[in-house]
């Protein structure tokens, strides 16, 4: 058995794996955010108009802007995971998504806070702990694709000097 | 391995090791008939099912995989094709039910193959058949479980073909297709596996399937990751382990005609091999799919008579016609008590490791396995 | 398909039949209520089970990680449609088509690839999956008409469990290499 580029093989293969599971959260947290508007609380949503073109207007908005936020989402992870899937298989790939990463996994850590008042209100606790559990997964995923490019730059750097 | 390997090879080496031509065939047929001994195959015998050294496609569709079920699939492979290599292995920060699972992967020279050899010893030429096919699959085998597992025997796109080229290898992508119907393509190293199933006791998961028949091919050179190795980069060389393999069914026999003293692990008989080894390995490295002619030619070089073809039912008349009293005594009654026993050994030894995934062998007075020497 | 698996789907489209049935007869809010139930628990012990396998046993196998995340975005499914408990029937009605449809659509997706790579019955599959596709478009259509769009969903229920039966009874390619 040769052991000697097995963590190289590790990580790249974590990174592989992590960057497909960014793409998938992606699309889950677009699902996520359509259902939420459209299903579970549709009527928070609810706009306040005179007239019904005045309705149209606003909700034609509002939907523009739903989209808007779904195409940013999807964006965003499709750069993040697709170069990180490329980075790992060793094709051309953007280093720019190691930034997008570090920057989403801090923004990911810093939203835990606001899970502390949810505590508080038992009625919604089942949602609040499988909310935790994505975000936590989340964030383990991202935190997977920074520690993964790192060990694999240093790994490959290595690899070349010899 | 294939007829080519477990008959006519087998018959080569039985020939090498002393045995006369007949005594070879005897060997040969045992140790090939490991392979189709089937519950089907014995019920139609009206033979015990519990003698069982394989099983067919159509009983592998209907086996159960609870707890149950699996300790009977595990039984049946681990005993005799896939031979566990260290009963004891260790590996850091994993749970019993993984542990359990890696101590079953195959490989050769561990400590149940000398007590295979060791066993076959004194018993009749059936018993040294069934030695000789568990012997030859530790090499061929080597490095998966006969068990359904998951995490174990996976694979993943990480595949390659060697061919030899000067000092080293060049490396060619294995393709894997899931079509029975269609041969593999060696031209363009295009093999067939069983599908990937997440399920982690899908029989789909059993032994070598997800490698396809690239273990039981002796030219066959390729490197993978297997499941189990840490990411670690395994390069089986078919050709060399052949070779081996041979080699040491050859001392292995020696030692049970008694020409040999004992039976040490890593050794190899390099002394009557020697004088025929450019021949073998030109068999062994030659690029088909079946190498039954050229390996029943060097077998009829060596005794200078003619290498019957397998017949399945050979000695299916001699056991059907005979009375129940006296049917131990007939080819194939020597063949099931064997099979009985063998199993029975490595199940004890599994068991006694401390590892439940064969269940437990029964010991029932008059039903251990003793037989007259010859 | 091993003869364990074969019974394993036969019950399961018997229920599916009795839901559509039920369904179809009795579209009470209780109806409802009992399916999302069915799928909620159903998507949580696959998640669950998937997350326990990763920590006991797929953490040593290469590639093990992808099982991870497939039993998270599960759970977190299964959490989801929990949560659909408290709002209207048409909402309901929605996701549950939304699911069919997708069911349909990874169908024909693996019976493209049974086409292409796998020797097996690809036919069945891909009308199977076609079906859905259609039953969940025209649900969509008639959504405004709540009545019309259970009974075709309804309809689309017992023609999935019926061909769920016929396939647990077909003969299967079974590549295992001995």
């Amino acid at each position: 058995m040769n052991y000697e580029n097995a963590e190289l093989r590790r990580h790249e293969e974590d990174l592989r794996v992590s960057g497909s599971g960014v793409l998938v959260m992606g699309a889950w947290q677009v699902v996520k955010l359509f259902m939420q508007v459209f299903l579970v609380s549709p009527e928070s949503f609810r706009l306040e108009a005179d007239s019904t073109e005045e309705k149209i207007f606003y909700y034609t908005i509002f939907i523009g802007m739903l989209l808007i936020g779904a195409l940013v989402i999807m964006a965003t992870h499709a750069y993040i995971g697709l170069n990180a899937m490329h980075a790992a298989r060793r094709k051309p790939y953007k280093k720019g998504y190691f930034a997008f990463t570090v920057f989403a996994l801090v923004v990911n850590v810093l939203s835990l806070a606001s899970y502390v008042n949810f505590f508080t209100n038992p009625e919604s606790m089942d949602t609040t702990i499988a909310s935790i559990l994505v975000d936590l997964t989340v964030i383990y995923i991202y935190f997977t694709v920074v520690n993964a490019s790192i060990r694999i730059k240093k790994l490959r750097a290595a690899e070349q000097e010899e | 391995m294939q007829l080519d390997f477990h008959y006519y090879a087998t018959y080569c080496a039985a020939f090498l090791a002393g045995y006369s031509h007949e005594e070879s065939l005897e060997i040969a047929y045992s140790a090939q008939f490991v392979d189709e001994c089937s519950r089907t195959l014995l019920a139609k015998l009206k033979a015990p099912s519990h003698a069982a050294t394989t099983q067919m496609q159509l009983e592998l569709m209907d086996a159960r995989t609870d707890p149950v079920g699996l300790q009977d699939i595990t039984r049946i492979w681990a005993a005799f094709h896939f031979l566990p290599r260290d009963l004891h292995a260790e590996k850091k920060k994993c749970g019993k039910r993984y542990l359990d699972k890696y101590r079953l992967i195959c490989g050769p020279n561990g400590e149940l193959v000398k007590k295979t050899v060791e066993f076959a010893k004194g018993r009749p030429r059936q018993s040294v058949g069934i030695a000789m096919h568990v012997l030859a699959d530790t090499w061929a085998h080597a490095n998966f479980a006969g068990t359904p597992s998951l995490v174990i025997n996976n694979t993943n796109n990480v595949f390659f073909e060697l061919f030899p080229e000067g000092d080293g290898f060049i490396e060619k992508q294995i393709t894997f297709v899931h079509k029975r119907s269609v041969p593999d393509d060696l031209e363009n190293s295009v093999y067939t596996n069983s599908l990937y199933q997440s399920n982690e006791n899908s029989i789909m998961n059993l032994g070598h399937g997800r490698a396809g028949h690239l273990p039981d091919y002796s030219f066959v050179r390729y490197k993978y990751l297997p499941a189990w190795g840490d990411y670690g980069e395994l390069t089986k060389d078919n050709p060399s382990d052949y070779f081996k393999a041979f080699s040491q069914m050859v001392y292995a026999m020696k030692f049970i005609r008694g020409v040999e003293d004992e039976f040490v692990c890593n050794t190899y008989d390099t002394e009557s091999v020697s004088p025929h080894e450019d021949r073998i390995r030109e068999i062994i490295e030659k690029r088909q799919l079946i190498s039954d002619d050229d390996w029943k030619a060097f077998g009829e070089e060596l005794s200078g008579k003619t290498v019957e073809e397998f017949h399945l039912e050979k000695y299916f008349d001699e056991y059907m016609e005979t009375e129940k009293k006296d049917k131990s005594s007939t080819f194939l009654g020597k063949f099931i008590r064997g099979a009985i026993a063998h199993k029975g050994m490595v199940i004890d030894e599994i068991y006694r490791s401390g590892n439940k995934a064969a269940g437990a062998a029964k010991e029932k007075r008059g039903l251990r396995f003793r037989l007259k020497k010859g | 398909m091993t003869i364990f698996q074969r019974i394993k789907n036969v019950l399961f489209g018997i229920l599916v039949l009795a839901a559509g049935v039920v369904f179809l007869l009795d579209p009470s809010d209780e109806a409802y209520m009992i399916i999302i139930a069915f799928l909620t628990l159903g998507l949580a012990i696959r998640g669950i089970s998937d997350i326990f396998f990763y920590f006991t046993m797929a953490r040593h196998m290469v590639g093990g990680k992808v099982i991870l995340y497939k039993g998270v975005v599960i759970l977190d499914f299964a959490f989801l449609t929990g949560t659909l408990s408290n709002v209207p029937k048409i909402y309901i009605l929605l996701y549950l088509i939304a699911i069919h449809a997708f069911a349909g659509a990874i169908d024909v997706l693996r019976a493209m690839e049974a086409r292409s790579k796998v020797e097996g019955p690809w036919k069945l599959k891909c009308f199977q999956g076609v079906g859905n596709i259609l039953l969940a478009v025209a649900c969509l259509v008639f959504i405004r008409y709540t009545n019309t769009a259970l009974i075709i969903y309804s309809i689309g229920l017992i023609y999935s469990a019926i061909l769920r039966i016929i396939d647990a009874f077909r003969p299967t390619a079974f590549i295992v290499i001995r």
